[in-house]
């Protein structure tokens, strides 16, 4: 294609070929441009994004055996102190277990017990923002009365808490005789609060844990000698 | 004598000059197509190249994701576990020793004070927000003698800095000394007390 000779013709058509590309260009970055720069920025975002989760979940996994193990001293702490220290019914009854208990430590240290009785299971406290229903441990009371001196009696409570440091003595009372009567004993009571589980079905509910989080381990181990592999 | 005639007519006239408007049409009729090419290549393949990264993440967190669903269960888990435990050391936490305390009391009531009624006592409740057993103790006897005010004050002191309650008692006072209702002069000297002891708040959490 020729130019027009006359200067001015061509300079209109050199105009408009140049508003021609102009055209060109702005439709070429508006419509085709942007749109896959757009995409470029978005998949960028999208695989930071991914990186970031990539990072945070091997962060999870890399912390996972140690959770594990932690879990596991967890649940077998709890299981120890489940089966040794708190008390659980027998056929609904608790009196049985306790009694027996009791009147097994005051034989140790030589001292009758008058009385043990049954005072009934009471909330422990409430906590703030939880309601007392929600709490896992609940109190099983007794009242124990007994004629002693103050030594025998040290050593009963001493005895009592020795075999279980989750007992809790409550209350007590230690009444002086009269003067005609043998001053060297008194008549004592004292109150006893022993942890019992509000749901009975948490031993099981431990074990159970306990025992799914044992073949875990042992899948996860197994994972890990084949990664290594 | 030189003459330059320019009979060059009007239309035939070119430019000398290497750049003018025809040569850079031609020019641009080459170089912008490749410039243009050159972007839309470059481009596309940067397109490409993100696809296939982003792909290889996807694929990995794929596979990494589940694992992480269960580390995270895992933890929940042991969250849930570690606040059971937590409930049940709160019991050990906040019992009081009893013989220590029976012991402690022996060994720091004066000779001349007859003790004749002792009776702890405790609630719970919640003390700076925080779930608590408050234990308390009353002491009720006679002290005998002249000295029987000094005996009292004596034994508030030791309830309050002996080593069996230095650690556990909040206050010890005596709310109560009198003379005894039937007065001889045998006894006229002496005094009954009642020291009421509060202890430091025992948390149960």
């Amino acid at each position: 294609m020729k130019l027009p000779t006359d200067s001015k013709e061509r300079a209109k058509i050199l105009v408009m070929i140049l508003l021609g590309v102009v055209v060109v260009l702005i439709v070429t970055v508006q419509f085709g441009l942007r749109p896959v720069l757009k995409s470029i920025s978005n998949k960028k975002a999208a695989i930071e994004d991914t990186r970031e989760k990539l990072a945070q979940a091997k962060k999870e996994i890399k912390q996972m055996s140690a959770d594990m193990a932690k879990n596991a001293e967890t649940l077998i702490k709890l299981k120890d102190i489940s089966s040794k220290y708190v008390i659980m019914p027998v056929l609904q009854n608790y009196s049985l277990g306790a009694t027996e208990i009791m009147e097994s430590q005051a034989k140790k240290v030589n001292v009758k017990l008058d009385s043990i009785r049954e005072a009934g299971i009471s909330e422990v406290a409430d906590m703030p923002g939880q309601p007392s229903s929600k709490r896992l441990l609940k109190c099983y009371n007794l009242r124990v009365s007994l004629l002693c001196g103050y030594n025998d009696l040290t050593r009963l409570i001493q005895q009592i808490e020795s075999i279980n440091p989750y007992f809790c003595i409550v209350g007590m009372s230690i009444i002086g005789q009269q003067p005609d009567k043998d001053v060297t004993v008194h008549r004592i009571s004292f109150d006893l609060q022993w942890p019992t589980w509000a749901d009975l079905e948490m031993p099981l509910k431990l074990e159970t844990k306990l025992s799914e989080l044992q073949k875990e381990f042992v899948v996860e181990e197994k994972v890990e000698s084949n990664e290594k592999k | 004598m030189n003459l330059r005639v320019d009979l060059i007519l009007e239309t035939e006239k070119r430019s000398a000059s290497v750049i003018n408007a025809k040569s850079i049409l031609r020019i641009s009729y080459v170089v912008l197509p490749v410039i243009l090419f050159l972007i839309i290549g470059s481009l596309v393949l940067s397109v490409w190249r993100l696809n296939s990264t982003l792909k290889t993440l996807e694929d990995t967190l794929a596979i990494d994701g589940p694992k992480k669903d269960k580390a995270l269960k895992l933890r929940a888990d042991l969250w849930a576990n570690l606040a059971i435990l937590e409930e049940v050391e709160g019991w050990n936490k906040s019992h009081l020793s009893f013989h220590e305390q029976l012991l402690g009391v022996q060994k720091e009531v004066p000779e001349r004070i007859q003790l004749q009624n002792m009776t702890f006592s405790h609630t719970t409740g919640l003390t700076n927000n925080m779930p608590a057993r408050i234990f308390a103790l009353s002491l009720s006897g006679k002290a005998v003698g002249d000295m029987a005010q000094s005996y009292v004050t004596q034994f508030e002191d030791r309830l309050k800095k002996g080593p069996a309650f230095t650690n556990t008692m909040e206050s010890a006072k005596v709310v109560l000394f009198k003379r005894p209702d039937n007065v001889t002069d045998e006894n006229k000297s002496d005094r009954l007390f009642q020291i009421e002891c509060k202890y430091k708040p025992r948390y149960l959490k």
